[in-house]
């Protein structure tokens, strides 16, 4: 996974992908956009001794608990070991860089439905960035009633005060 | 590009490019003044933005370290990152999304209509929405803002759809696309917008206002200005007599210049503005400059703000068009009845992929989290924006511990949320919930606050020079030929965005200075 195989073994870095689908599970969503966040994961870490170490340690205490390997462990399972240690340098170290990667991993773009750049495809302005057909089109102008500054909505609005 | 020699002694130092520093830089260059402006960031052309909000926040923030504490969410959620600014030639503006309400005529005389309020440094403001009207009109016409001074409204794009259907069936009616200050047809010399969803990250059609494609090139235009760019001020030096006399600034290799100065104004933004006035303190200022009523660094405002996100049955596409072109005022009234004083708007919210994921659940994960993602396309969103209370206590200070690349002191950021506030957000979460619901969302989020975007209020207008650190003019009380040109200078901060309040406090300022340069 990483050319770096002195510091993440292949053990480890199957761990770390079982992990990283427990934290953000997609069913449907392909190994692949996992596998690149930890390969990302881990090559931050082979320059960044403390991030190296948390993980390290922190996948050496996990094994110690669980009756399994993590890649070899339910997901259900898995989140609950993930639970267990919400508060940990490890859970957190792992689930913010496991967010962070995945999230801007393309292909998990695409399986979401978000399509990234748009300038260069000239914006939504004929790509139907008003093309919403399930609700009537609403007022864009300002309304014409004087809005009061202080004190209640006026009577015209007896929803609102009524809810408040 | 004009140039100004460093021993120049007639030059107007101006810090800052963003709204402030810009409005100012192109009105006193139009009046003649020689000018030297300093921007810490680069000037990055629009062409060279990138459609990628990780890319983009790196290619345009300032992520020099600092520190939040206290009680609010941001010092829990991201404590490296209470505020999120710019640095870069047109400051936050080359990322902001453009709404541009008015303040109400009572958000300037807060302490007489609101009352004396507990654990609050409520003010009134030295000056009046009278005063200010017509710098209002002039600044709407600066950014070409929609719905104001003969241009058109923002059309409705899907998310502003479900927004204004919403507020219309809980019972609102003061909703509209704008004010929006980005272009709907070209005006300006600026194209109509491409809604192509991508402003958060620097817009590159050109179509939003921000300084970088309007101020910034007409002052250079007029030969006045000299822009220096990757020099950021870290001293402003005073003469034997207490007055300004130049900037200490270091350039892209942490070289050190001095320029020397005839008026020096700061428009950093509310946190570098009171850790560059503290930084210049001497043995004879040793709090600061111009910091004799020691309210320099307090009274430190960011809005109360969170966001209501929203799943719908069908399709939205939320990052479609103009992220921030919808507001809904009906909650920005100051009504006690409510439980809390002042008041709030319901502002449209859209984000990428990787924002949303990032701040809608900081630290969230598991099955329900990724419910909520896969969710993405189906979703809607408010963000809030209210009016939070100055506290004394709630400051910026320099940290004692955390340095910056130059070995300066960071800022360190306190702020605990006061029980209006947190009545305020309460009720502002309720009322987006029903908003949403009332178009038929089965699902809502409440996410609590991003990063300030707003930051105001640090070195505070007063009447009297004991209550705070700036007249109305943003001159301080101490120096009279040093100003503060950005929202640092806010008494209290209203509800609403604040840029176009910034831009008429400026425009007001500049032709003070123009009217009184001889004398000051
Ligand atoms: C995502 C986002 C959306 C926003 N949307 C809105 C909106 O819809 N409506 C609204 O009204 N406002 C909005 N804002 C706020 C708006 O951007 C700010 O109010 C505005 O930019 C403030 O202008 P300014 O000139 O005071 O400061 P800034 O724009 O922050 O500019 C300050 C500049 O000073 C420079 N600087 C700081 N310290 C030094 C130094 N020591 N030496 C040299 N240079 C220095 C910085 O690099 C920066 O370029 C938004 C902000 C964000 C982050």
């Amino acid at each position: 996974m990483t050319s770096n195989d002195t510091l993440f073994s292949a053990a480890d870095s199957a761990d770390l992908v079982a992990l990283a689908r427990a934290l953000y599970p997609h069913d449907g969503l392909p190994d692949a956009p996992y596998l690149r966040t930890v390969a990302s994961i881990e090559s931050r870490a082979s320059v960044e001794p403390a991030l190296w170490h948390t993980l390290n340690d922190g996948l050496v205490e996990l094994r110690g608990a669980a009756d399994a390997a993590p890649a070899s462990t339910d997901a259900a399972t898995l989140q609950q070991l993930l639970r267990d240690r919400e508060g940990t340098p490890f859970f957190r170290a792992i689930r913010q860089l496991t967010a962070w990667y995945l999230y801007d991993d393309h292909e998990v773009w695409a399986f979401v439905g978000y399509p990234g750049p748009s300038f260069s495809l000239g914006g939504y302005l004929h790509r139907g960035f008003n093309d919403l057909a399930w609700l009537p089109e609403p007022r864009i102008e300002e309304s014409g009633l004087d809005l009061p500054e202080i004190g209640p909505l006026d009577s015209a609005n007896p929803t609102v005060k009524a809810a408040s | 590009m004009t140039q100004y020699a460093l021993d120049d002694t007639d030059v107007a130092v101006i810090i800052g490019s963003g709204p402030g520093g810009a409005t100012l830089a192109l009105q006193l260059a139009l009046k003649g003044f020689r000018i030297v402006m300093l921007e810490a960031g680069p000037w990055v052309a629009n062409e060279d933005f990138v459609n990628d909000e990780r890319a983009a926040f790196d290619q345009l923030s300032w992520t020099d370290p600092r520190l939040a504490t206290g009680s609010w969410a941001l010092a829990r959620n991201f404590p490296a990152s209470p505020a999120w600014m710019g640095k870069v030639v047109g400051g936050t503006a080359t990322f902001w999304t453009g709404l541009t309400p008015r303040f109400k005529n009572h958000e300037f005389r807060t302490r007489s209509v609101y009352g004396e309020i507990a654990d609050a440094s409520l003010a009134d403001w030295p000056i009046g929405i009278d005063e200010l009207a017509s710098y209002y009109d002039r600044a709407e016409v600066a950014m070409g803002t929609s719905h104001r001074q003969g241009r058109p409204p923002m059309p409705a794009n899907n998310n502003y759809k479900v927004l204004a259907n919403g507020a219309e069936r809980a019972g609102y009616r003061h909703y509209a696309t704008g004010p929006y200050a980005t272009n709907v047809e070209e005006y300006d010399g600026r194209p109509g917008t491409l809604q192509d969803g991508f402003c958060q990250q620097g817009d590159k059609s050109r179509a939003k206002w921000s300084p970088l494609v309007s101020e910034i090139p007409k002052a250079l235009a007029t030969g006045q200005l000299e822009l220096r760019t990757n020099s950021q001020a870290v001293q402003v030096t005073l003469d034997a007599g207490g007055r300004a006399d130049g900037v200490v600034y270091a350039d892209e290799h942490g070289a050190l210049h001095r320029q020397r100065a005839a008026l020096v104004a700061v428009a950093g933004n509310a946190i570098e503005t009171p850790r560059l006035l503290m930084l210049s303190g001497t043995s004879a200022h040793p709090d600061g400059l111009a910091n004799s009523s020691g309210q320099l660094g307090r009274n430190y405002m960011r809005h109360t703000t969170g966001v209501v996100y929203a799943e719908f049955d069908q399709e939205v596409h939320m990052y479609r068009g103009e992220p921030m072109a919808g507001i809904i005022n009906d909650e920005s009234r100051h009504d006690p009845d409510r439980g809390f004083a002042g008041g709030y708007y319901m502002e449209m919210i859209a984000q990428g992929l990787p924002s949303f994921t990032t701040f809608m659940e900081p630290g969230g994960w598991g099955p329900d989290f990724t419910a909520k993602v896969e969710a993405y396309t189906r979703t809607a969103g408010i963000w809030i924006c209210g009016e939070d209370l100055p506290r004394a206590s709630n400051r910026v200070t320099l940290s004692a511990t955390l340095k910056d690349h130059l070995g300066l002191a960071a800022p360190e950021v306190h702020s605990d949320d006061h029980e209006n506030d947190l009545a305020m957000l309460e009720h502002a979460y309720a009322q987006g919930e029903r908003v949403f619901r009332a178009a038929g969302s089965r699902r809502v989020t409440r996410a609590p606050a991003m990063p300030s975007g707003h930051n105001l209020g640090t070195a505070r207008m007063s009447a009297a020079a004991s209550d705070g650190v700036v007249n109305s003019y943003g001159q301080t009380h101490d120096i009279p030929n040093l100003f503060v040109s950005d929202g640092s200078i806010f008494t209290t901060g209203a509800a609403a965005n604040p840029t176009l309040t910034i831009m008429a406090l400026v425009l007001r300022q500049a032709e003070y200075i123009t009217a009184n340069h001889g004398s000051i």
